[in-house]
């Protein structure tokens, strides 16, 4: 059995050390530090894009939150400005109402005045015109002159009985 | 050494060691370049292009060869941290080594060329690499707890009047770990290389039957190149493990 050829030991520990020891150098002086470096710097590219995606995220949130205050402050001075304009609207429209009544209530009164001031008119220039014709009447029936006083007195008379 | 090849015929001739350059001797110690150093020297050769090549690019999105590297990378990374924890990680750099080293030995090993030659096939190597692991654990166990590092013979919990049965087979259980280690290694790979090597003998011999062990020798070769991967793993998470041990001691 060749592995009990205690003659090969010597040599094949001599370069079992030589190599082995040229070996661990070749790794941990130059292949292990360059792996090393690609991975630490995918570690940080990774951690690097992480943060860089939380920031983005957090900025974005930021901003929904600016826009959703801008947006509730809109809304706010909007209904403000709606009822505003609709108090004035309504405060104007009453006060054209009654600006408007009360003019109607002038002129109506004003109206009433002149209907009552012709009436009065018509019903005193009546007296005129029921003397006149009494007067007339009285001449035309008995065919002798009536004076206006008699003709006068007879027509208030009969407007007392009248009522 | 013509002898000595002569008397390696057969499933084992595969795991012989053939000097082909002859050196000059180290403080007296015989360091001739042997095909088992051709493919240690290969093994190391080819992990450092395949670290290098994987790497290169350095892209932010692997292709397959940095998917490759960053797996056995990930691989022994959460292998140390979820057996030692961040005070392992002074010790990646040569775990890594370990794991990359045996995985590359067992599957150059598997490549059927001739002169193919399996690293971890013999004892010698997996002994020396866990003899050295368990020198180094005992040496880092002892610097960081000094005398206290002893009561990892006492497990947790255990009734004191125990301990004189229980702390002689921890500290078997402790000695023998060198053994269990390389052992492991070194016989999957002993005993699946000559099994392949038994059927594919069997292929020529049988003739016009010879499919039936070459459909088996193709299923088996499947399972090596599992095992292979899998006693490199093996081998570095149970460094890992008594790693955990000398710089945990029983907290874990």
């Amino acid at each position: 059995m060749p592995q009990m050829d205690f003659t090969t030991y010597a040599p094949q520990l001599v370069w079992l050390v030589i190599t082995f020891v040229l070996l661990y150098f070749l790794m941990s002086r130059m292949a292990l530090p360059r792996l090393e470096r690609i991975l630490a710097v995918r570690e940080n590219r990774i951690e690097g894009d992480l943060a860089e995606a939380a920031e983005f995220g957090r900025k974005a949130e930021a901003a929904q939150k600016a826009f959703d205050k801008v947006q509730a402050e809109t809304r706010a001075k909007a209904q403000k400005l709606a009822a505003e304009s609709r108090e004035r609207a309504n405060a104007e429209q009453a006060a054209r109402t009654a600006k408007l009544d009360a003019q109607l209530a002038e002129q109506s009164k004003k109206a009433e005045a002149e209907i009552n001031a012709a009436r009065t008119k018509a019903l005193s220039s009546l007296r005129e015109v029921a003397i006149d014709i009494a007067q007339a009447a009285a001449e035309r029936v008995t065919g002798s002159t009536v004076s206006k006083d008699a003709a006068a007195k007879a027509v208030d008379a009969e407007l007392k009985a009248k009522g | 050494m013509e002898q000595e090849e002569a008397a390696h015929e057969g499933p084992l001739a595969q795991f012989t060691i053939k000097r082909l350059i002859d050196l000059p001797d180290i403080f007296g110690v015989d360091a001739d370049f042997t095909n088992a150093a051709l493919f240690m020297l290969i093994s190391v050769v080819a992990i450092t292009w395949f670290m290098m090549a994987a790497t290169r690019g350095g892209n932010l999105v692997p292709g397959r060869l940095q998917s490759l590297a960053e797996a056995a990378y990930g691989l022994i990374a959460s292998a140390l941290r979820d057996n030692v924890g961040p005070e392992g990680k002074q010790y990646f750099p040569f775990i890594f080594s370990l794991f990359m080293f045996i995985l590359f030995a067992n599957f150059i090993g598997l490549i059927p060329v001739p002169g193919s030659f399996t690293v971890t096939s013999h004892i010698i190597v997996t002994f020396a690499l866990a003899f050295f692991i368990f020198l180094a654990v005992t040496v880092i166990g002892l610097w960081r707890h000094k005398l206290h590092f002893f009561s990892l013979f006492l497990p947790h919990g255990v009734p004191i009047y125990l301990a004189p049965l229980l702390v002689p087979i921890e500290i078997i259980g402790y000695l023998t770990r060198p053994i269990s280690l390389s052992v492991r290694l070194a016989a999957n790979m002993l005993a699946g290389h000559t099994m392949l090597e038994v059927f594919a003998g069997f292929v020529i011999a049988l003739g016009i039957f010879g499919f039936a062990p070459f459909l088996f020798v193709v299923a088996i070769y499947g399972l090596e190149v599992i095992v292979a991967f899998l006693q490199a793993y093996v081998f570095a998470v149970l460094t890992c493990l008594y790693l955990s041990d000398a710089i945990n001691l029983h907290k874990h």
